[in-house]
This record gives structure tokens, C-alpha cells and sequence, in this order.
């Protein structure tokens, strides 16, 4: 069988395996012609070797530590590239964590329940949305305009009595304060009003001569405001504490 | 193991530089070819370290840099003539100084011949190893072998044709 083309330039080249190379050599024996092509092949290939070898380099030769040093500069690109970004993230992150705080401690946890019960709270009669004495009056009152939030709690084993209710209107939508008043004219307030900017934990605080605990549901945020200086005020304070904690 | 020696890199720099020369025909963009190859070597670690295995790895990664350099720049010659309505030229042999017959035909054979005869019948690697340089298959290095060497030798005889003209890049 007469060996292709390429089988002449494995064997050329020692790529034959020995059954080609066996096939290769008879073939040429036999056949002076492609003898004399496979030689002009070789002299060829020799001639190109020597001609590159014969060629003169005109290309630069750095010193090895030329492209140690390059590595080097690349490597330190790019980490320095991964500082800026991690300080970046962190500097915006800080700063976000900064800016949080400092609109937290502007905006006191319910503050505006505490101002709402400050308006109200007082003996003079501000005039109230809705004058009421009976609880359910209240309740639906409330249910009318905060969907889905928990009525005014009954108060009254703690002898408070609803007075009146008054809504109010934040930039967040309504919110209302419910006044409870005890018959020696110790006034309470529930406040309730919607959850943004943020859910409130529960929690409490003290604002000059009241007292602030509050809360959320998944709705609103809600708080009552009692007075500091009322005993009476204790049991209710306990047993918010108690039902919300 | 580690990175590539000193003397390593000394000991294969004549014969990357010759091979990048071959395959750009520019000493220009030969020399930033070899560094870059050297650059992207340094960072890994060869898997063997006699000479002529090292060899071929860092010809496969220059061979990588180059089709991944002549992508880049074929893209942006497509670009360009959209914009320009012009074909921009093509890289020459005229930066390169070619005093041998042999060179200057050897010179103007389409690259994917050039590279084949550099490897396998300049730097003496075998089938396999050139096989994997280029990424391609072994009978793909045969059949490539065996045309290339035909269209030299017709060069050489005298019977030059002109370029076939589909590219083969």
C-alpha cells in the first residue's frame, strides 16, 4: 500500500511508528521519484533551520528581573485596586451606618407621642375629634381609620376611662391619640401611628415628666404615654410592659 | 515547584523571541508579545521543568497571547472600516529586515504554516507537543505540516503563487 503524504512527513520527521516507517522505506526504495521529493523536503527544512539560526535578533532582551519586577508592578496594581475597593465599600458603609445614626438620635423613639400627649394631655380642654366614654365607640372610631392595627386597650380595671380621641396627621399618614383620664384627673394616652420610617422594638424611654413605652405589629407603631409623677399610673405601666414585652 | 529561574528564562528567551518574531513579523509587537508571555509564565508554575517541555509551555502561552491579541485587533479593524469605510492595512514584512531567500519566502506563508514549520521543524517539537500549543488536533498538525512544507517548496522552486487568498488566521 502506497503511504499518503503525510505518513512521508511523520517519518521525515520520526513521528513514523515502525509498521509506517517499514511501508515508508520500501516505498522510497521503490520509487526514486518521491525519494528525491522527500530529500528536497529535508534539504529545505535544514536550509530554513540554518537561515534562523543565521538571522539576526533585533529584539530586545531584558534581564529576567525586568519581568519579575513587571509581575510585581501588576500584582500591585491589583491589589492596590482591591484596597480602594474594600475602603470605598467601608467608607460608604461607615458613612451610611453614621448617617443612620445620626437621623436615629434626631428622631426620639415616639417622640411625637410624647408631644401628642403633651398637646392633649393637659387639663384645659383641647377639643377632641371624638368625645367618648364608652369603649366600643372608640374602638370603631379607631378601626375607620387604621385598618388592620390593634383597637385602644380597655384600661379600666386600672380605673382609666376613655375621654376622647383626636387624630393627627404625620408625614407618614395618620396616626391618633386615644386620652384615658382616672377620676383624680390623671390623664393617659395611647398613641398609635404607622410603622415607618422604622418598626420600633419595644422598648421605653423617659421624656422630661412622662414616660414613653412602645411597640409594633407588623402595621403600626404604637405607644403609651403616662405621666411620671401619678401613682396610679404604675399598674398600667406594668401591665404594657407585661402584655408587650 | 516553583516560578521560572533566572536562567531559565534566559535559556528560552532567544527561542520565544524568534518564535513571536515569526508569528508578528513585527519586532515591535514581538517584544511586547514576549513580555507579555513572560509576565502571564511568572505567575503560574510550570508542571515540568525539562528544557523542552518548558519550551513548549511557553509557546502555547504565547501562541494564547497572540490569537487572543489578533482577535482584539481584528475586531477593531472590523470597527474601523465601519466607520471609515477603509480597510485598514494589514501587518507587513517591511519592518522586518530579511536578508535571506529562504527567510523572505518563508516570510509571506500564511501564519498558521508558519507556526507549524517553527515548531515542529525549527524548534524540533514533536507532533503531540505541537498539538498542544496550538490546541489542535494531531492529524490537524499533520495535514497543516505537510501543506506548509508543499507551499514552501513551491515557493522555493520558483514556482511562486500568489497567496491563496482565504485568510487563514
Amino acid at each position: 500500500m502506497k503511504p499518503d503524504e503525510e505518513d512521508l512527513h511523520a517519518w521525515l520527521d520520526g513521528e513514523a511508528d515502525d509498521a509506517t516507517a517499514r511501508r515508508v522505506e520500501r516505498y522510497l526504495a521503490e520509487d526514486p521519484q518521491a525519494a528525491g521529493r522527500v530529500a528536497e523536503i529535508r534539504y529545505e527544512m535544514q536550509l530554513l533551520r540554518q537561515a534562523m539560526h543565521q538571522q539576526k535578533q533585533t529584539l530586545e532582551t531584558p534581564e529576567p528581573h525586568v519581568f519579575r519586577r513587571r509581575v510585581r508592578q501588576q500584582r500591585q496594581r491589583k491589589l492596590a485596586l482591591a484596597c480602594v475597593l474594600v475602603l470605598s465599600l467601608s467608607v460608604g458603609g461607615f458613612t451610611g451606618w453614621q448617617l443612620k445614626d445620626s437621623q436615629m438620635a434626631g428622631h426620639l423613639p415616639m417622640e411625637d407621642a410624647v408631644q401628642a400627649y403633651k398637646l392633649f394631655g393637659n387639663a384645659t380642654l383641647t377639643p377632641m375629634d371624638v368625645v367618648a366614654s364608652q369603649q366600643n365607640e372608640l374602638a370603631s372610631w379607631v378601626g375607620r381609620y387604621f385598618i388592620n392595627g390593634n383597637l385602644p386597650p380597655n384600661l379600666e380595671q386600672y380605673g382609666f376611662k376613655p375621654l376622647g380621641a383626636r387624630l393627627i396627621a404625620t408625614a407618614q399618614g395618620p396616626a391618633a391619640l386615644v386620652m384615658y383620664q382616672d377620676p383624680h384627673g390623671t390623664r393617659v394616652a395611647w398613641y398609635i401611628r404607622p410603622l415607618s420610617p422604622v418598626k420600633l422594638p419595644h422598648g421605653e424611654r423617659k421624656a422630661e415628666d412622662v414616660m414613653a413605652q412602645y411597640w409594633s405589629d407588623e402595621h403600626y407603631n404604637y405607644a403609651l404615654v403616662t405621666p411620671l409623677d401619678a401613682a396610679a399610673t404604675g399598674d398600667v405601666r406594668k401591665a404594657v410592659a407585661q402584655v408587650t414585652g | 515547584m516553583s516560578q521560572l529561574t533566572d536562567e531559565e528564562i534566559r535559556d528560552v528567551m532567544p527561542h520565544l523571541q524568534r518564535f513571536a518574531l515569526w508569528l508578528t513579523r513585527n519586532p515591535h509587537s514581538a517584544d511586547d508579545l514576549v513580555q507579555s508571555c513572560l509576565i502571564k509564565a511568572l505567575t503560574r508554575t510550570p508542571q515540568s521543568r525539562d528544557e523542552q517541555s518548558l519550551r513548549a509551555w511557553l509557546f502555547a502561552i504565547l501562541y494564547r497571547q497572540f490569537i487572543d491579541g489578533e482577535r482584539r485587533r481584528k475586531r477593531y479593524r472590523t470597527l474601523l472600516a465601519f466607520f471609515t469605510g477603509e480597510e485598514a492595512l494589514s501587518s507587513s514584512t517591511e519592518s522586518m529586515a530579511i536578508a535571506d531567500d529562504t527567510l523572505a519566502l518563508f516570510a509571506t506563508l500564511p501564519t498558521d504554516y508558519r507556526v507549524i514549520l517553527l515548531l515542529v521543524s525549527v524548534e524540533g517539537l514533536s507532533y503531540k507537543e505541537a498539538a498542544e500549543t496550538l490546541d489542535i488536533p494531531l492529524g490537524t498538525v499533520m495535514s497543516r505540516l505537510s501543506r506548509a512544507r508543499k507551499l514552501l517548496h513551491e515557493k522555493l522552486e520558483g514556482k511562486v503563487k500568489p497567496l491563496p487568498l482565504r485568510r487563514l488566521k
